[in-house]
């Protein structure tokens, strides 16, 4: 393996598109989170929705043979899963931790029995196409620029802009504040006529919908569905939120790194030895989830919990 | 009400957790309907992919008790869910979220089949041998993510998830190379020795991975009726504020804690290596770690109950099979009742909880 062919300059430039590309899902299920976790409820399910959201993608754009039917499959898959956390957590106020293995659980057992049940279990598994890329009339041809950020699937701008719009959300709306505020001080915000229930409904439902588009890109880019397709990036997603201190630009930057790391290794894989390598490909497997553990650590060690929404994982009684 | 620090107050904090003390029979009773609906939604769901319900059921209980064989089969898959969930139990009841049995259990394997490869001449000492280096490695993994949660407050969930699939990757490379069998075509160790192996039990086809198990239960069933580690457990997981305001060492119990469940994953990896694989290889624990997280919650967190779970669940696992081979169901299928049964039993002790405060 030459590392010229890894990040030298022909390889450099599809390695950052790449990069992109990849870190999209985690990118939309970590902002989804800060919006929900900053009124409060941990949604640990995230793993479990984005598979659910995956295979439902993947399901409808088999079916219909569309993109766009198999993204709203996506989200709706979010939505179903996402309303079955906030019943279990805000309305029956069950311990918002176990919930979310909980539904981990189910979903992935739920994913993998539909897709052998429907599927079977074949040698050359199922394709879909996904989205073709899409060049940005003049941006696409910056030079350097050009081909890393304006020549994307539709679903990674479509991604993109989603975030932007949650984090304006959170950051300069009524509704945002509302939600920071439910986060931080439930009675409080009730007292001032908020309802925190109606407030963690839609940071819940949000982050679910979010996730399971997520992982509708994720089956767009990869253009198959296998069993635990999803490898963690959900799980990844959590731990991002903390490490960008419950801020969606910080999620924004942090899945992003995530992406690189994660088109890297596989560069790496593609251009080694691959079984002869004498660095073992397992290793570079293993390298996004070495970072994300060492992220944890360090965001634990360095930061104070003052970032931390003050009412998080704890269920709130109404005042009336 | 929330306190003015944001902290949840007592009343909060054991209001929505599994708590380990309530009256039997509301617990069982929580249980039974539990059982219920989960089947019942389970059987909505086999209908949905076509497989009559009421038969797939027959069939997978016939196919866990209907012979000596299956019940064999059943009390073999038990004893690794039975230990591991025992470790989760306890972990859980001081709210520390070890999601990384599965990881643990690898490692110990991984530590049992090394310890092989490089001294087989120990003779009576290789079997217990190899199951303490299973336990010790396991443990330690434990202690590294208790570490981090009891010093800088790392989410256990995530730390340990991230540690599943990183020993997943070493355990891969490690039956590609320095662990394969030289003369086989897969990636899997060399066969286990005969002096490794677990015994039987009587003329069985049952090992004694079984009389661990009982063991460990008994063991834990005195840790939380007597000994005061125990006590310290519940309080932490029910306030770690309170806890340490009452003079308990909170971090040295979440520690503990997590090295004690991490050590029994690993123990359990050394033990179905030594009892029922008798080689190291990527599917040595077929989703084990994952498996005894339900058998944990449905045990609802207490020895006994988690012993009765896991016998449950080995027989859903053992008669999945013959259901997948009887009326074409997958056996994924079992692993969905198995999370209906976990929100299920959310839902039920939530409901008796209400009606009994």
């Amino acid at each position: 393996m030459s590392w010229e062919a890894v990040i030298g300059p022909a390889a450099i430039l599809p390695l950052l598109a790449a990069g992109i590309r990849l870190a999209m899902p985690i990118v939309l299920a970590a902002v989804g989170e800060c919006f929900c976790q900053r009124t409060g409820v941990i949604n640990l399910g995230l793993e479990g929705i984005m598979l659910a959201g995956a295979l439902s993608a993947f399901g409808a754009e088999y079916s219909t043979g569309s993109p766009l039917i198999g993204a709203l499959a996506g989200v709706g898959a979010g939505l179903v899963f996402g309303a079955i956390v906030a019943a279990l957590v805000v309305e029956a106020r069950i311990d918002q931790i176990i919930v979310g293995i909980s539904i981990v659980l189910l979903a992935s057992g739920i994913t993998s029995f539909a897709y052998l049940d429907v599927f079977g279990v074949t040698s050359s598994p199922p394709r879909v196409q996904g989205w073709p890329l899409w060049e940005v009339p003049v941006l696409s041809d910056l030079p350097g620029v050009g081909v890393v950020l304006f020549r994307q699937p539709p679903l990674v701008y479509a991604a993109v802009g989603m975030t932007l719009v949650v984090w304006w959300l959170l950051a300069r709306t009524r509704l945002g504040l509302s939600a920071r505020a439910v986060g931080e001080r439930p009675d409080a915000a009730e007292a001032v006529g908020v309802s925190p229930r109606r407030v963690r409904w839609i940071g819940v439902l949000l982050s679910s919908g979010m996730t399971g588009f997520a992982g509708a890109v994720l089956i767009s880019s990869l253009g198959l569905f296998q069993d635990g397709v999803t490898a963690g990036r959900g799980w990844v997603a959590v731990a991002i939120v903390v490490l960008a201190r419950w801020n969606p630009l910080g999620a924004i930057a942090g899945g992003f790194a995530f992406g690189l790391v994660d088109a890297f290794q596989l560069r790496v894989q593609a251009t080694s030895g691959g079984v002869d390598a004498a660095v073992p490909y397992e290793l570079f497997q293993a390298l996004p989830y070495i970072m994300t553990l060492a992220v944890v650590v360090l965001a634990a060690m360095r930061f104070r919990r003052d970032a931390q929404p003050a009412a998080l994982g704890t269920p709130y009684v109404a005042q009336h | 009400m929330t306190s003015l620090v944001g902290e949840p107050t007592q009343r909060e904090a054991t209001a929505a957790a599994p708590a380990p003390r309530r009256s039997f029979v509301g617990g069982a009773a929580s249980t039974v309907v539990a059982v219920v609906g989960g089947f019942a939604l389970g059987a909505i769901l086999l209908a949905i992919a076509g497989a009559p319900p009421l038969a797939a059921y027959v069939d997978l209980f016939a196919g866990a008790f209907g012979s000596r064989r299956a019940v064999e089969r059943v009390l073999v898959e038990a004893s690794p869910l039975l230990v591991i969930g025992l470790g989760l139990g306890a972990a859980y009841r001081a709210k520390v979220w070890n999601i990384g049995a599965q990881g643990q259990f690898d490692l110990g394997a991984m530590a049992a089949t090394s310890l092989i490869a490089v001294a087989p001449g120990l003779g009576a000492l290789l079997l217990p041998g190899a199951l303490v280096v299973a336990t010790a490695t396991g443990a330690a993994v434990g202690w590294i993510i208790g570490v981090l949660k009891a010093r800088y407050d790392a989410n256990v969930v995530i730390t340990s998830l991230m540690f599943n699939y990183i020993i997943f990757s070493a355990l891969a490379w490690s039956v590609r190379r320095p662990l394969k069998d030289p003369d086989g075509f897969f990636p899997a160790s060399a066969s286990i020795p005969d002096a490794a192996r677990l015994p039987l039990l009587f003329d069985t086809r049952v090992n004694v991975a079984l009389l661990v198990g009982l063991a460990a239960t008994a063991a834990l069933v005195w840790l939380f009726r007597r000994g005061i580690l125990g006590f310290w457990i519940d309080m932490v997981g029910a306030s770690p504020t309170v806890a340490e305001a009452a003079g308990i060492p909170v971090r040295r119990v979440l520690v503990t804690a997590s090295v004690l469940s991490a050590g029994m994953a690993g123990l359990a990896g050394g033990l179905v290596l030594l009892g029922t694989e008798f080689r190291l290889s990527m599917t040595i624990s077929s989703g084990v770690g994952f498996t005894a997280i339900v058998v944990a919650l449905l045990g609802r967190l207490r020895p006994f109950g988690i012993l009765a779970a896991a016998i449950f669940i080995a027989a859903l696992e053992v008669g999945g099979d013959d259901m997948q081979r009887t009326q074409g169901v997958p056996a994924a299928a079992v692993r969905v009742i198995q999370a209906l049964l976990v929100v299920c039993l959310l839902l039920a002790n939530r409901v008796s909880e209400r009606t009994a405060t």
